[in-house]
């Protein structure tokens, strides 16, 4: 089909690898639990991220979004993963432990949302900072000057002096800058951010996010941006993958997922956002709760709390199809290309 | 005319404080400290010999006077001068014993926390079996292979000492481990042996700082009590704990000799404890004054 690209590399679905693909997730399954007792906490999860993408994975606590962010590092030793997860042409799941510890930090870096635990006390913060160049075996003075660069860079005034500083005496956006100078010193391809704003105060959030948006187009770097924040997705990132129970099910470029959501999983969310150019009497909410990993509902995992459910959808788990917005949306509302739509 | 502002007493610098950045009462724990670690040292040879050792049963049991400040013992020896000579075999074991079985309880500790499932599951069944032990029965045993001795108690101690501690710290580490920061240098791609021994042990010693200051008086005890049994120190060793058990028949008519060797026991034991307290502070950059 694509006579351009002459890899000889073929990926397991048959496609043609894009080259300029930085990562691609393919049905990434998550199950945690004994062997007695499983519970499927991702299902076939997919995605692609070119290098300088900025996509956002968004849903509700226990919708597997961290699980899938953290599975990426292979940080859980005791969830069992399958499928791939192709980084830079290297199959992260088929790594060993020795080589992953490389990849970690250096090639992919990773923000967590407590920047106030984020840091050890004990350790001055210039120390910290450092700490993933002297493990590569970069000389002290080297890593000095590259850890002062990133601190200015990220704007923390008086870097030489603030890398003798411990933890205790930094706020938490000063916190959040310098776990992102940590994460940034290796020059990492791609940044994952687990709810990096979650527990920063507004004001300091709008500061971390510029940064953050500044840096990474500066940089050229890709961002997976975990949230459960809609309004943080729409000002910084370019795509948005939605997640419901463990799987994705919706994913559109973000101008189409806020004029046209196409899951109603997706249009119950951005209901429930406050928007400042609109007035409504009361924000519409999402009745109901996810349901447990280990008791999802047969048929779509959303059909309970879905107001435009029908018989269908309690029967039958809908896959992935494209959607008239040109992303790919998992409900039995599109009809499969080719094929009427039962009613 | 100038108005004069009101003027405040200059801050007063305290050289102590401004080297061991701690001060007022405080400061009151490392000089007893300083001074029971000098008296360890120098007692022995400060101490006149007969009125340590030598038995005066005439003058038995006789109260506090200008000529026996502390009172003599049962065998008519001085208690305040058998007090100064057994500050060494009593805190110099007590200290020994204790950084004996705290260093052997970090190593377990670390090796159960960095090896895995396996390794921790393993040790911490050692760790089990070694404490079904009653030390004292444990002591008499080495005491009967090694003959009785101060040296066959402080290695009975050492090795009843550490599951305690290993234990403890395991169980600091494991919490420690799941602390954000953990993760974040993980994250960071910190290899498993950097992480505990960067991240991981200096973030959890500061309970076994305590723990290792509250030990201290509790072995100069078990030490007595060892004595006693006839494990430990022989008499007419001057060993604090030996003082105690010893003069406990008499404590009625002169409780001088038991309450004199106890409250020096006491008292360093307090010091210790407090000289912990100061030491996780001193350890800790956020609780650090500046």
């Amino acid at each position: 089909m694509n006579t351009l690209t002459n890899s000889p590399v073929r990926q397991s679905d048959g496609r043609r690898p894009d080259p300029t693909t930085l990562l691609s997730i393919r049905d990434l399954t998550i199950d945690a639990g004994t062997k007695d007792s499983t519970v499927r906490l991702v299902d076939r999860f997919s995605l692609d991220m070119s290098p300088g993408d900025r996509v956002a994975l968004v849903g509700e606590s226990g919708s597997g979004k961290s699980v899938t962010a953290r599975s990426i590092m292979r940080l859980d030793p005791d969830f069992r993963l399958s499928g791939s997860i192709d980084f830079q042409g290297q199959d992260l799941l088929k790594l060993p432990e020795k080589q992953m510890v490389a990849v970690r930090g250096h090639k992919i870096g990773m923000v967590f949302q407590d920047p106030m635990g984020a840091l050890n006390p004990l350790m001055t913060i210039g120390e910290q900072v450092m700490e993933p160049l002297r493990i590569a075996g970069v000389s002290r003075t080297e890593a000095e000057r590259r850890a002062m660069a990133v601190l200015e860079e990220l704007g923390v005034a008086n870097a030489a002096t603030r890398m003798k500083a411990y933890p205790h005496e930094f706020s938490g956006g000063m916190r959040q800058r310098v776990v992102l100078a940590m994460a940034l010193i290796s020059d990492p391809s791609l940044i994952i951010a687990d709810e990096p704003t979650t527990a920063l105060d507004v004001r300091v959030q709008e500061q971390v996010l510029t940064l953050m948006d500044k840096v990474s187009k500066e940089r050229g770097l890709a961002v997976l941006l975990i949230t459960h924040d809609l309004g943080t997705v729409a000002g910084f990132t370019d795509r948005v993958a939605v997640m419901y129970s463990g799987r994705k099910v919706d994913e559109a470029s973000v101008d189409a997922l806020f004029t046209h959501p196409a899951h109603p999983y997706t249009q119950g969310l951005l209901q429930a956002v406050p928007r400042i150019d609109q007035t409504v009497p009361r924000l519409l909410t999402i009745a109901g709760a996810p349901p447990h990993p280990a008791n999802r509902p047969t048929g779509c995992a959303f059909n309970p709390r879905c107001s435009q459910a029908f018989d269908l959808c309690r029967e039958k788990l809908p896959e992935l199809r494209p959607s008239p917005e040109g992303g790919v949306v998992a409900c039995h509302l599109y009809p499969v290309a080719g094929k009427e739509q039962g009613s | 005319m100038a108005t004069t502002l009101p003027k405040f007493a200059p801050e007063r610098r305290n050289w102590l404080r401004s080297v061991t950045g701690i001060s007022g009462v405080q400061l009151l724990v490392p000089m007893v400290v300083a001074l029971l670690l000098l008296l360890a040292i120098v007692g022995p040879l400060i101490a006149p010999e007969d009125q340590v050792y030598r038995s005066d049963i005439l003058s038995a049991l006789s109260p506090p006077s200008a000529q026996h400040w502390l009172g003599t013992d049962e065998q008519g020896r001085d208690v305040f001068w058998r007090i100064i000579a057994g500050a060494q075999s009593s805190l110099l074991s007590a200290v020994a014993i204790v950084t004996g079985f705290s260093l052997v309880g970090v190593i377990v500790a670390t090796l159960a926390t960095l090896g895995g499932k396996w390794a921790d599951e393993v040790l911490m069944r050692i760790v089990d079996a070694a404490l079904a032990f009653p030390p004292i029965i444990f002591a008499l045993g080495v005491a009967a292979a090694l003959g009785p001795s101060l040296n066959s108690a402080i290695i009975a101690m050492i090795l009843t000492g550490w599951p305690v501690t290993a234990r403890v710290l395991r169980g600091v580490m494991k919490e420690t481990m799941s602390q954000a920061f953990v993760e974040n240098a993980r994250v960071l791609g910190v290899s498993r042996t950097r992480l505990m021994l960067r991240h991981v042990l200096p973030n959890s010693l500061d309970v076994l700082v305590v723990k290792w200051a509250g030990d201290v008086g509790n072995t100069i005890l078990i030490l007595g009590g060892l004595s006693f049994v006839g494990v430990g120190a022989q008499p007419p060793s001057a060993e604090w704990g030996a003082m105690v058990t010893s003069a406990k028949g008499v404590i009625a008519t002169a409780p001088w000799a038991a309450f004199a060797p106890g409250i020096a026991i006491a008292i360093t034991a307090t010091a210790f404890g407090l000289l912990g307290d100061i030491l996780q502070v001193r350890f800790n950059p956020a609780l650090r004054k500046r």
